[in-house]
């Protein structure tokens, strides 16, 4: 009976063991092949739309690390910079770090170039602010000039004789438009 | 031979300070023989500047590779087309393209004009004269395509080398797009130094009334349609060479030339303002001066290396030169401005907020909030590190954030616009005139959202298209309706007779449904998909309906390049429906290699392949396909907007009524019943909007 539990107890041991060594040999495998996959980071939605966030930092191109496509280099696809940022955004993702923990970590370690957009924090909000306020002040000076020129406009007669009512309103049935009013 | 070039470069440059100071002298003493003289030595730059361009080609296709220019830019085994487009791959053969289309635009302006307007053309020659002396001396003294190569001899002495071979044209630049977009685009560029002149010259002159604006309005839709053109061009050779699956990346070079053509729009649509009401004539001086300046900021952008760009010259201190000439630029404009700006006095107010002259100002307005988002945008980088020290990134995410919903309010406006009469428009016919197109694009918009169209600006696009469509349909259907009511003509005709007696406001609708097909274009965008896959003989790699089956790896080999070349069978349904050959050259002179994209376009969308070359880790071939939707309106937008452009160059065809004298009788006695009254009131003033 106690020999009968040892060589049990030794089975379900060598089973474990197996087992680690199988789940090792998988990681690997799969570590591996994920790795070497051109578009590892791009397999979750969310890595393929964080990496559309940060810049490839190659310095020879100037795309995103996901769209990271070089041009006249000998393979027209992600470069090894961009492969390696979108391996780290991955790996963030599996860890399920937020974006911006993830989009600060790259800040960390290339500078606020990194990121394909300037974030809305301290000078950068004027990047963001300008295109709106700038046309909107513009519109509203446009609306006062507008005013002021209606309150000054006395409505000049149209030169010529005039143009009886019958006919403007032939006209107006034949185009449909108020070409005089 | 050798120094021809050079010689006739720098004749060019004295020929032009020759033409600012007689013409100076001439506007002074006001004695037209010096002025005459001024006019002949601005006609004799394009002369001169067209030999130097004709030598440099000569050298191009003689191989000479004494000439720096020529050994850095072309090679023995080059096509000769190619050789031809070398002129202009570099900084100095692309300032000399410049000056000579410059130069050409001159040369037309002055010689059209040569028996009119005696009081304006001195100053527009003077105007000319001087801005191509700025480009000459660049082309003299900075820049010169005709440097030689040189080396010192076994005694020591320096002589003048050659090399025997070439180091070749960029690949990139070796695509049939590229012979002609550089030149298009530069058309663009330096033809709108011809408004710039006409309008600093009227100002400059007090040239009484708006003849300047009837003047340089061909002259501007000439510009302005090379623009688009050019810009057009850029994107599809963005497409289908660069291999990325896009063809617009807002790239600073790309925005730079975007920015003149946004104003230049805006200048087309206000000066009928100044035309039919004499309103806006500070707005449209400052837009044209504006345009200009853009144009030289565009160029400055390319070649000085402060912002950086895939296209952009190597950094060099020739942006200094652009600097210096952009701020003189503004001290001419502004003090000319300042001095005369009494002359700039509108005739008339605004009258109704909700009418034709008040769509102008709100799309003038819309479009200038355009062109300073992107060029806020494209500059930001470099004003934030001067003001904070961090260089930042401002990407393709922002351009689209910013501009779309400009773009689609402009879409707006080009519909809204043409609804609206003169002076004012009454609620009726608010209601009267938009209620079939309004009706229309909603339609549109239940029926996309039914087949799951889910991109809200996408469907607001669609929406905006269907609803501007009508709305130029509509106007061409009652216009033809009318004429073919009196003539008894078929609707097909009256619509050709309508179009013809008002070339510029048809053409200009025209040019609208163009840009309707654009904007349809890019609303395809957040429906691309796109999938890379390492491919062996015999898979296959699935995209929408699209399976794509792999045959064969071949190298093809010439003098100037060596081409590996993917095979792929399209099947659709099972059933084959192409073969597609993307290629990847490995250019021998450059020792670079580039892709040659395979794309099967049809109106619905682009299946588009890149050989993106062997996998580095395994060494295994890579497919990347895209599946882009709607990519081939844009390019039959732009075909439409040249068209219409076209159009809208012709002159009126005049009706024979409006030929008639005008007698002092009542309008209702004049004409006869059966003629309708809407052709009388149309012909009463010029139509011409």
């Amino acid at each position: 009976m106690i020999r009968r539990h040892v060589s049990n107890d030794r089975r379900s041991r060598a089973r474990v063991k197996v087992l680690l060594v199988g789940l090792a040999v998988l990681s690997f495998l799969l570590q591996n092949a994920l790795l070497s996959s051109p578009s590892y980071a791009q397999q979750t939605e969310r890595g393929r739309e964080l990496g559309k966030r940060v810049k490839c930092m190659c310095g020879g191109c100037n795309d995103s690390a996901t769209a990271c496509n070089h041009t006249g280099g000998s393979f027209s696809g992600p470069c090894d910079t961009a492969k390696g940022m979108q391996a780290e955004i991955n790996e963030r993702v599996t860890r399920n770090e937020s974006d911006d923990l993830t989009l600060q970590a790259f800040v960390q370690e290339y500078g606020p170039t990194v990121l394909i957009v300037p974030p809305a924090k301290g000078f950068n909000i004027a990047a963001w602010v300008a295109p709106i306020v700038v046309p909107l002040l513009a519109i509203i000076l446009v609306w006062v000039v507008v005013r002021r020129w209606r309150h000054k406009a006395t409505l000049a007669t149209a030169s010529g004789p005039e143009i009886p009512a019958q006919f403007l309103a032939r006209a107006r049935h034949e185009t449909g438009k108020d070409y005089d009013e | 031979m050798d120094i021809l070039g050079s010689f006739s470069l720098l004749l060019a440059f004295l020929a032009a300070v020759y033409a600012i100071g007689a013409g100076i002298a001439g506007i002074v003493s006001r004695k037209t023989l010096l002025t005459k003289s001024a006019r002949n030595a601005g006609m004799a730059v394009f002369v001169l500047v067209t030999l130097a361009v004709a030598c440099l080609e000569y050298y191009f296709f003689t191989d000479n590779f004494s000439m720096a220019y020529v050994a850095a830019h072309s090679n023995r085994a080059l096509p000769f087309y190619y050789k031809f487009a070398a002129l202009w791959a570099g900084q100095e053969g692309s300032l000399l393209l410049w000056t000579w289309l410059l130069s050409t635009y001159a040369f037309f302006a002055i010689f059209i004009n040569r028996n009119k307007h005696p009081e304006l053309m001195p100053y527009v020659g003077v105007v000319l004269a001087s801005v191509q002396t700025f480009f000459l001396t660049l082309n003299n003294f900075v820049a010169s395509p005709f440097a030689v190569l040189a080396g010192a001899d076994p005694s020591g002495v320096m002589r003048v080398s050659a090399l025997s071979d070439g180091h070749g044209l960029n690949p990139l630049l070796q695509y049939p797009e590229m012979v002609i977009h550089p030149p298009m685009l530069y058309l663009g560029y330096t033809g709108f130094t011809v408004p710039f002149a006409f309008a600093l010259g009227a100002l400059l002159g007090r040239y009484p009334g708006e003849k300047w604006i009837h003047i340089t309005r061909r002259w501007t839709m000439i510009a302005w349609c090379f623009q688009s053109v050019g810009i057009l061009l850029g994107a599809h050779w963005a497409y289908a060479v660069l291999g990325w699956g896009g063809y617009w990346a807002w790239d600073p070079v790309e925005n730079a030339s975007l920015l003149p053509w946004i104003t230049g729009t805006a200048f087309l649509h206000s000066v009928m303002m100044q035309e039919k009401r004499g309103m806006m004539k500070v707005w449209n001086i400052w837009l044209v001066f504006t345009t200009f300046m853009l144009c030289i900021l565009g160029t400055l952008l390319t070649r000085s290396g402060i912002v950086s760009s895939v296209h952009a010259f190597a950094q060099s201190s020739i942006g200094n030169w652009f600097v210096g000439f952009l701020a003189l630029i503004f001290i001419v404009c502004f003090a000319s401005y300042w001095k005369n700006r009494d002359y700039l006095r509108s005739d008339n107010q605004l009258d109704s907020l909700v009418s034709r002259e008040s769509s102008f100002l709100f799309n003038n307005l819309i479009l200038l909030a355009a062109c300073f988002a992107v060029l806020w945008g494209t500059l930001f980088p470099v004003l934030s590190e001067w003001v904070v020290g961090n260089k930042i990134s401002v990407g393709p995410p922002f351009f689209n954030k910013v501009n779309i919903p400009i773009a689609l309010f402009l879409l707006l406006l080009t519909g809204v616009g043409p609804l609206l009469a003169w002076r004012k428009t009454s609620f009726d016919a608010l209601k009267r005139n938009f209620a079939w197109p309004l009706s229309g694009g909603v339609l549109a918009g239940v029926i996309a959202l039914v087949f799951g169209f889910r991109d809200i600006y996408s469907l607001i696009c669609l929406i905006l298209g269907v609803f501007v469509t009508l709305t130029i349909f509509s106007e061409f259907f009652r216009g033809a309706r009318v004429i073919a009511a009196r003539d008894g003509s078929n609707l097909i005709s009256a619509v050709g007779e309508l179009t013809m007696r008002n070339t510029r406001r048809y053409g200009g609708y025209v040019v609208h449904f163009g840009m309707v097909l654009i904007f349809i274009g890019i609303a395809g965008v957040p429906f691309n998909k796109d999938i890379q896959k390492e491919m062996s003989i015999g898979q296959t790699l699935n995209i929408g309906p699209y399976s794509i089956l792999c045959q064969n790896f071949d190298r093809v080999t010439n003098g100037n390049y060596d081409s590996e070349r993917a095979t792929l069978e399209v099947f659709r349904n099972g059933k084959s429906q192409m073969m597609l050959y993307p290629e990847r050259r490995f250019f021998l002179a450059s020792q670079v290699t580039e892709t040659m994209v395979a794309v099967q376009s049809s109106p619905l969308r682009d299946l588009y392949i890149v050989y993106a070359g062997r996998s580095p880790e395994n060494g295994r071939p890579v497919i990347h396909a895209y599946l882009n939707p709607l990519v081939k309106w844009i390019w039959f937008g732009g075909i439409v907007v040249v068209l219409g452009t076209g159009l809208a160059l012709l002159p009126n065809r005049r009706a024979a009524l409006a030929l008639r004298p005008v007698s002092e009788q009542s309008w209702g006695d004049r004409v006869p019943a059966r003629v309708s009254p809407v052709g009388v009131i149309a012909r009463r003033g010029d139509a011409d909007d």
